[in-house]
């Protein structure tokens, strides 16, 4: 399979005060395109960062990451902004929903930055969230403002998601919901999907794992055959 | 150990703060300053005429004898009584001056104010000169000065250089505003130096008798003489003078009421976020066993501090260094000894009461959140419910944009901070409309009195002793127009009120107008009064107006005709016609001319007025209001970037989750700029408007308490409204992109990762 997503000996080095500290050490990987990929590692090992840099928030220290060919390191400000509107969607552990704003609106609201997007009533209706078209994101439950969350981020109709922690801040029953229906986005739409978790378990779901420890890539397991996320033992 | 955690909390929030800190300052600056302007020229002038004994009041009339002055001093309340003959001369080398003379016989009453030189004394030959004009026209004491008196050429050696507390605002004629001390002075001689025998036509008093009573002893004494009685209080300079004191003080207190205000709710907006965002701190401190009073006494204490810092300042600097911006510019107008700054005591009372609002605001807002046990404290708070407005629900919501929707929401979420905003556009633009009405005002004074209505360009003054023939001949010589000024009272309801009349004969200098800015001639019968006289006695056309010449007891009762609109000049003009037609005869007292003012020196000519001159002290006079304007126009701008400007932080803070979020979905910055834009743009508009008939009052107000001499209308040019409306939504915009600067360094990461 071509590879979609390409690290090349990626760098990210942190000041704090007097020391300098690598949070990605020179890393490389390769994601193919529609995968379902765990990014796994305890706190601390670079995960974040790493999903920093692949969205276009991050600036890289050294190195290169090619996104559908293009070389996103070498972006301006402008371009990355742009790169973020289109290409790439974002699910946060604590959603940053706009409170002011109700779901409709949350989600509605892209279409200020990108032009051609899916359908607002039926993307909400595919994560389930119809009912509550006209709430305020604090009248919601945690589960149902991750919904919001990833129906902000599908809406774009953007071949990547990229995800940190979106269960972090869920009960378990409702992190597995959570989880499948990212999962459907890999299998049923063909996203490139990617997670970061600290939870390990999560692994068995996954096309491919990458495992972070001290900013430096440990190991890259294929799993050839994935199974359900609610199939997985919690 | 809470005083450094509060001064931590002043260095995180140091805009708003600092915010603070210039408004208050700002505030008590202004109002103490002004203070200091009123109260000191309050108490100058008092102590300047309790020093030189300022008569009480003042009869006029003809040849006064020692016999008169020994009986009225001989009544009861009557204190003392001098004698003294007051008339006109100019300088024999330059005749367009006028000097009144003093010719006095102790100068014990109304003394003079000694500058330089040796002081007045009766037995010594000589002049004692006003030192402004002195100075003006290069005199210097020992100089020997040639006068032209009565037609008659007098040299005097100028002993002493002085002033006097008659003249504290010292012009020649109702005409003229500003005092002109190059062609107007004064000056006293001692009756002994004197070798004809002098027509005493004044007897200044002092008493404290009131109008009535005095009146009363006048008519028993002076029957058959014709004379006229006035009060200290109605001596022009001393009328002037009282309004110019009223006038500051009003000042004092409308002008810092929007920077206190600003600063009170400042405060206010910033400690309800403080305390929110400290909400578990609050609960933590209790926890730990501090008492609510303590905890509350600490979250006063932030604006207990900054208030303290700011009153202190302003009101340290404020007494010194407004007082001499200001009387810089009164001393054009008026001539006291000394100039000086005074504040009363209560004053800091006031202050303190400032400080202590600022405090109380903190109190308020830590007693929001202190409500509950502490466990209740420590959970954070229920999340505010989103409720649906009405707007929300109707059907072009749906068809707005987002950014409409954000900032709609936005404002109505937070009323208060939106309020403040409100307020603060609102406090600039008016202030910014009042300093550019206020110049196009005084700058309309010029045109309408002195090219619109008042034509000529000169003025002479007929001397009382001119002669039948002579008056022929100057008929005759040229193009004039005779006027006669007198003094009038009029009946107000049974209280007697002196006023300016003037007769005017034939011709075409002077040009009046109607409220409706239509000409005016003036009727063959009844009379015309000025819009302000109307006002301030409640006089309609055709109401019937009962009259008398000063110092006559014969009462005419006329028609209001006509009324006038006049910026200087108030009183009551009638035209020769329908003064004949009341069995009057014209005297004139003045001529009207176009001829050059070197033409008259002759001596039937009392005095002669340019008016060029007027017009050139009028600019002179507004140069150095200039400055006062740019005095307001910088505080507006202040006040609007400093409340803009921290209106915009707290915004931006409180919403920097959301805009990082946006930041990360792709949103450009120009775009993000955009939408902080809007809020901006709409307050900024909401309070222009509001801030355009704030302005338009406010000038209003600043007028009204210009005296009753003058009638300023308010006038604002189209050119002042469209500026400053321009400036003001500029000014927003500027802040807001600076705000927008900020924008750029959201960090997404950071901002994004955890719920504090």
């Amino acid at each position: 399979m071509k590879s979609y997503i390409e690290f090349k000996k990626v760098n990210k080095e942190y000041k704090l005060g007097k020391n300098r500290f690598l949070a990605v050490n020179n890393i490389d990987f390769t994601i193919g395109k529609g995968e379902f990929v765990v990014v796994l590692g305890p706190s601390g090992a670079g995960k974040s960062t790493v999903l920093n840099l692949l969205g276009g928030m991050d600036t890289v220290t050294s190195g290169t990451i090619l996104v559908d060919g293009k070389d996103i390191t070498s972006c301006s400000d402008r371009e990355l902004t742009d790169y973020r509107a289109t290409d790439v969607g974002f699910i946060f552990q604590f959603y940053n929903l706009i409170p002011s704003l109700t779901v409709r609106e949350n989600v509605a609201l892209v279409k200020e930055i990108v032009k051609s997007t899916l359908d607002v009533e039926s993307v909400l209706e595919s994560v389930g969230l119809n009912d509550h078209r006209f709430q305020f994101p604090t009248q919601l439950s945690g589960g149902e403002q991750q919904r919001v969350s990833i129906a902000r981020a599908i809406f774009k109709n953007p071949k990547l998601l990229l995800c940190d922690e979106p269960t972090g801040a869920l009960d378990s029953d409702t992190g597995v919901v959570i989880l499948s229906l990212l999962q459907d986005m890999s299998r049923i739409e063909g996203r490139t999907v990617i997670i970061v978790t600290h939870n390990a378990i999560l692994a068995e779901a996954a096309d491919k794992v990458i495992k972070l420890k001290n900013g430096k890539v440990q190991e890259v397991i294929f799993n050839n055959n994935p199974i359900p996320v609610n199939e997985v033992n919690w | 150990m809470l005083f450094r955690k509060m001064l931590r909390d002043l260095k995180s929030n140091i805009v708003q703060f600092t915010s603070i800190f210039i408004m208050i300052f700002l505030g008590i600056f202004i109002f103490t300053g002004m203070h200091a302007v009123g109260n000191g020229m309050d108490q100058s002038s008092k102590v300047f005429y309790k020093e030189t004994n300022l008569a009480n009041a003042t009869i006029y009339g003809l040849d006064f004898t020692k016999e008169d002055v020994k009986q009225l001093e001989s009544k009861d309340g009557v204190e003392k009584v001098e004698r003294r003959f007051q008339t006109n001369a100019s300088l024999e080398n330059d005749t367009k001056t006028t000097i009144q003379l003093n010719i006095v016989e102790s100068n014990a009453i109304s003394s003079n104010h000694l500058v330089e030189g040796e002081a007045f004394q009766r037995s010594k030959d000589g002049i004692w000169l006003n030192s402004l004009f002195a100075k003006a026209n290069s005199i210097k004491v020992g100089d020997s000065i040639k006068l032209y008196v009565q037609g008659q050429i007098m040299t005097k050696r100028v002993k002493g250089l002085i002033i006097n507390p008659e003249y504290v605002y010292g012009v020649k004629d109702e005409n003229e505003m500003i005092p002109d001390h190059n062609n107007y002075g004064y000056a006293f001689l001692s009756s002994q130096d004197i070798k004809f025998e002098i027509p005493f036509n004044q007897l200044i008093i002092v008493t404290d008798l009131d109008k009535k009573i005095l009146e009363d002893i006048k008519l028993s004494l002076f029957k058959e003489k014709q004379s006229v009685l006035v009060m200290q209080e109605d001596y022009s300079s001393v009328r002037m003078f009282q309004n110019e004191i009223n006038q500051m003080k009003a000042m004092e207190t409308i002008f810092p009421i929007a920077f206190l205000l600003i600063a009170i709710l400042t405060t206010l907006t910033t400690m309800t976020r403080i305390t929110v965002n400290q909400r578990t701190l609050i609960g933590s401190l209790k926890a730990l066993g501090f008492s609510n009073g303590k905890i509350l006494r600490h979250y006063t204490s932030y604006g207990t501090f900054i208030g303290i810092l700011g009153g202190v300042l302003g009101m340290t600097t404020g007494p010194i260094i407004l007082p001499d911006i200001i009387f810089s510019f009164q001393k054009g107008f008026y001539t006291l000894p000394e100039w000086k700054g005074i504040i009363e005591p209560t004053v800091a009372l006031i202050v303190f009461f400032c400080i202590s609002c600022c405090g109380l605001s903190g109190f308020f807002a830590c007693r929001m959140e202190l409500q509950g046990v502490a466990a209740d404290i420590l959970r954070p708070k229920a999340p505010k419910i989103n409720k649906h407005t009405k707007l929300e629900k109707s059907r072009w919501w749906n068809l707005m944009k987002f950014d409409y929707q954000w900032n709609i929401r936005d404002l109505l979420r937070n009323k208060l901070r939106c309020a403040v905003a409100i307020i603060g556009i609102f406090g600039c633009m008016s202030l910014i409309i009042c300093a550019f009405g206020l110049r196009d005002t005084v700058h309309g004074i010029t045109d309408t009195a002195y090219k619109n209505i008042n034509t000529y360009d000169t003025k002479v003054g007929l001397s009382e002793k001119i002669t039948q023939e002579k008056f022929l001949e100057i008929e005759k010589n040229g193009y004039r127009q005779f006027i006669q000024e007198s003094a009038i009272e009029i009946d107000d309801n049974g209280e007697m009120v002196s006023l300016a009349m003037t007769v005017i004969g034939e011709g075409d200098y002077l040009k009046y107008k109607g409220i409706d800015d239509k000409s005016i001639t003036l009727p063959n019968s009844g009379v015309a009064i000025t819009n302000k006289i109307a006002k301030l006695y409640d006089l309609k056309i055709n109401d019937q107006l009962k009259w008398r010449l000063y110092g006559t007891d014969k009462w005419f009762t006329s028609k209001i005709m006509r009324i006038i609109k006049n910026p200087v000049g108030q009183g009551i003009y009638i035209s020769e016609d329908s003064y004949k037609n009341m069995n009057q005869i014209m005297v004139p007292t003045a001529m009207l001319t176009n001829e050059e003012t070197s033409k008259f020196t002759q001596e039937e000519f009392s005095f002669v007025q340019s008016k060029d001159d007027l017009i050139n002290n009028m600019d002179v006079m507004m140069e150095t209001m200039n400055a006062m304007i740019a005095l307001l126009i910088s505080a507006a701008v202040i006040l609007g970037v400093v409340v803009l400007y921290n209106l915009g932080v707290l915004s931006f803070n409180e919403r920097i989750r959301e805009l990082a979020t946006l930041k990360v979905l792709g949103f450009q910055y120009t775009k993000l700029r955009k939408i902080l834009q809007i809020q901006n743009i709409w307050i900024t508009l909401l309070g222009t408007l509001l801030g355009v008939p704030g302005g338009y009052l406010l000038l209003n107000y600043m007028l009204k308490y210009m005296g009753d001499s003058f009638d300023l209308s308010v006038n604002i040019s189209y050119f002042s409204y469209a500026f400053s409306i321009i400036g003001t939504l500029m000014l927003s915009i500027g802040v807001n992109r600076l705000l927008s600067r900020k924008l750029k360094k959201i960090d997404m990461v950071s901002a994004l990762k955890g719920v504090e």
